[in-house]
């Protein structure tokens, strides 16, 4: 039942689109999508680009540019805040479709940021929205799956120690 | 006073030429590229990136390439890189506690929940050296490592999935679920966010806890709202007592081996500290910055980080029970060495706040903090193989004066070279010319000339 309505939103979606329930879903959705596109690999961020197919013109409001963030840590962990040290990082601002898109990830890594900037100005547009959830989507799908290889691949090397004074490990 | 050398031009452009022949090495070898340093000498890359203070592998990749290993040429190419950018703001901080550690230990408990897991570490390797890696394509470890992601992927199925928090995680019903998504209820996400949907056990929480949660071990103080900024040793000058956090910045982009050998001598005696390792683990974290343009906070990319807990012999008083206390180490890439001198550093530097004796160089804050930055330290050292013939000639010019007098008043005949009297065995006032007239200019300054901040001076 719900499926029929999901598809049927999803051929219309070129044409009418959709709209997000409240501004906060809208906010999060393009933290989401944000993030996806920060973390992807490079392939994988090609893939999404060219899932995208044709794109709509868009023009520069901040050409791709490198600069720094300010990384912080905590004391203890769980602390006070501190200035860590700074990382290289690339900014980008688009418009596109009549909306502004901001993208920026860590790195010299102009065509993310410019993908990043991309993804967010076509997902506050209705006729987009939905295809740039869906292929996020499956950009965390694979990031998820690299991580939990590599915690696969960690776990391999999971000890037990045992102190040989007094037979405490008997229980 | 400084005054600058001119000319050399024709021979210090030959002198970059060789700079280059050399960095190179025998043609007949082939070149070394900046992603196999990347690579294959991560170490390295990660000591530049820390020391540096930036973080971006390539770059720091790069630096090791051009100052042809030397890793403190490296640390001060990238800060000078660094210099040339604009800040676009302040990650939030970084939360290790979710951390995606690969290795993960602990020297006081263990079977810490969680697990220990030792990861990529030379720690009970025999440091015999290995004659396979003579040979350029010795596959031996990639195969090795082959095998061990052949493994990992066998229990693919077994761990994906596993975790009901997952949403398009590992489990391989993923892919089919965003394809049904209906992108209109919350974007087709889930409320959890990536970070939160992997947390495996590699991000248990770490063993301090359990110590503070028995009342055994001081709690970390929390981030207060009234609290300043954190310092910025960047942007403000030192200015002492620093806080802890400004500490903490000094001591993050501090020498390691100034670091170590301060960590080394407070467990030898000269000082207070002698820890143990709560908790140590190497992993990522996802670093987020609020984007000024949107206001929201996004995920920008992640970064390796190596983190270090301690717990130390005992504060308490003023009605507080005895108990351990903390020193805290954390370092860009994989930094053991670095993370853990840093933790043993940081206790030694809070003796003040916890009443114990100031004894040793490591509890000292203001001998620690301003020479811990081998960029600066460098630089004034090595400053002073830049030309100095204008001073030379002044303290030669004053050294004459000291030795005519001397001659004059024991009755001896004096120099060759007299010129007006001056008095015994006295340095004349710092800045003081007419008490020193010397061939070209007055005395050196006082007190010693400061570097800039890119440690170079010319004189």
């Amino acid at each position: 039942m719900k499926k029929t309505t999901d598809n049927g939103k999803k051929s219309a979606a070129g044409a009418a689109g959709f709209e997000f329930a409240d501004p906060a879903a809208r906010a999060r959705a393009r933290s989401r999508v944000a993030g996806a596109v920060a973390l992807a690999e490079d392939g994988e961020l090609r893939a999404l680009l060219d899932g995208l197919g044709e794109l709509p013109p868009f023009e520069y409001l901040r050409r791709p540019g490198r600069g720094l963030v300010m990384l912080r840590g905590r004391a203890g962990g769980t602390g006070r805040p501190f200035n860590l040290g700074e990382a290289a990082a690339t900014r980008c601002s688009i418009k596109i479709l009549g909306r502004a898109g901001h993208g920026c990830c860590l790195g010299d890594d102009p065509a993310r940021a410019l993908a990043a900037a991309l993804a967010d100005g076509l997902l506050q547009d209705g006729g987009h929205a939905g295809r740039i959830l869906s292929l996020a989507g499956r950009l965390e799908e694979l990031i998820g799956r690299r991580r939990a290889l590599a915690d696969r691949r960690a776990q391999k090397t999971k000890v037990e120690f045992f102190t040989l004074a007094r037979g405490d490990n008997d229980e | 006073m400084y005054v600058a050398v001119k000319g050399g031009r024709k021979a210090i452009e030959e002198a970059h030429k060789l700079l280059a022949k050399e960095r190179r090495g025998d043609p007949a070898t082939p070149e070394i590229t900046v992603a196999q340093i990347r690579e294959q000498l991560s170490l390295a890359v990660d000591r530049v990136q820390t020391e540096g203070a930036l973080y971006d592998p390539t770059l720091a990749a790069l630096a090791v390439k051009q100052a042809r290993g030397d890793l403190v040429e490296a640390a001060f190419l990238l800060r000078a890189s660094r210099a040339t950018l604009e800040r676009f703001g302040f990650s939030e901080p970084v939360e290790t506690g979710k951390m995606r550690a690969r290795r993960r230990i602990s020297g006081t408990f263990k079977d810490l929940p969680g697990g220990q897991i030792l990861g990529p570490t030379f720690d009970y390797t025999h440091r015999l050296l290995d004659r396979s890696l003579l040979d350029d394509d010795s596959d031996a470890a990639a195969d090795a490592a082959a095998d061990a992601d052949k493994d990992a992927d066998k229990g693919a199925h077994a761990a994906g999935g596993a975790d009901g928090k997952s949403n398009g995680g590992a489990g391989g019903d993923g892919r089919a679920r965003h394809d049904d998504d209906d992108p209109a209820d919350g974007a087709g996400l889930s409320e959890t966010s990536l970070a939160d949907s992997f947390a495996g056990p590699s991000t248990a929480p770490a063993a301090d806890k359990f110590l503070v949660d028995l009342g055994l071990m001081e709690a970390e103080p929390p981030e207060l709202p009234e609290d300043p900024e954190p310092f910025d040793l960047t942007r403000q000058p030192l200015d002492f007592p620093l806080d802890r956090p400004g500490r903490l910045q000094a001591l993050a982009r501090a020498d390691e081996g100034f670091l170590l050998a301060l960590a080394y001598s407070s467990q030898r005696g000269y000082g207070s500290v002698h820890p143990f390792v709560a908790d140590l683990r190497l992993g990522t974290v996802e670093v987020r910055l609020t984007l000024p343009e949107t206001g929201l906070a996004v995920t920008i990319g992640e970064i390796e980080l190596t983190e270090c807990q301690t717990a130390c012999q005992f504060g308490g008083g003023g009605g507080r029970p005895p108990m351990f206390t903390r020193g805290y180490g954390l370092a860009l890439g994989h930094n053991e060495r670095k993370a853990l001198s840093m933790a043993v550093v940081d206790r030694a530097l809070r003796s003040r706040e916890l009443g114990e004796a100031v004894k040793g160089p490591a509890q000292d804050e203001e001998f620690v903090v301003c020479h811990s930055d081998n960029v600066e330290a460098s630089g004034f050292v090595s400053h002073i193989k830049l030309p100095h013939y204008v001073d030379f000639q002044a303290e030669m010019s004053m050294l004459r004066h000291m030795r005519a007098g001397l001659e004059e008043s024991s009755g001896r005949p004096g120099p060759s070279d007299p010129g007006p009297p001056g008095r015994p065995g006295v340095r004349p006032p710092a800045g003081s010319r007419q008490s020193c007239p010397g061939e070209g200019a007055g005395p050196r300054a006082s007190p010693a000339p400061r570097p800039n901040s890119q440690g170079t001076t010319t004189t």
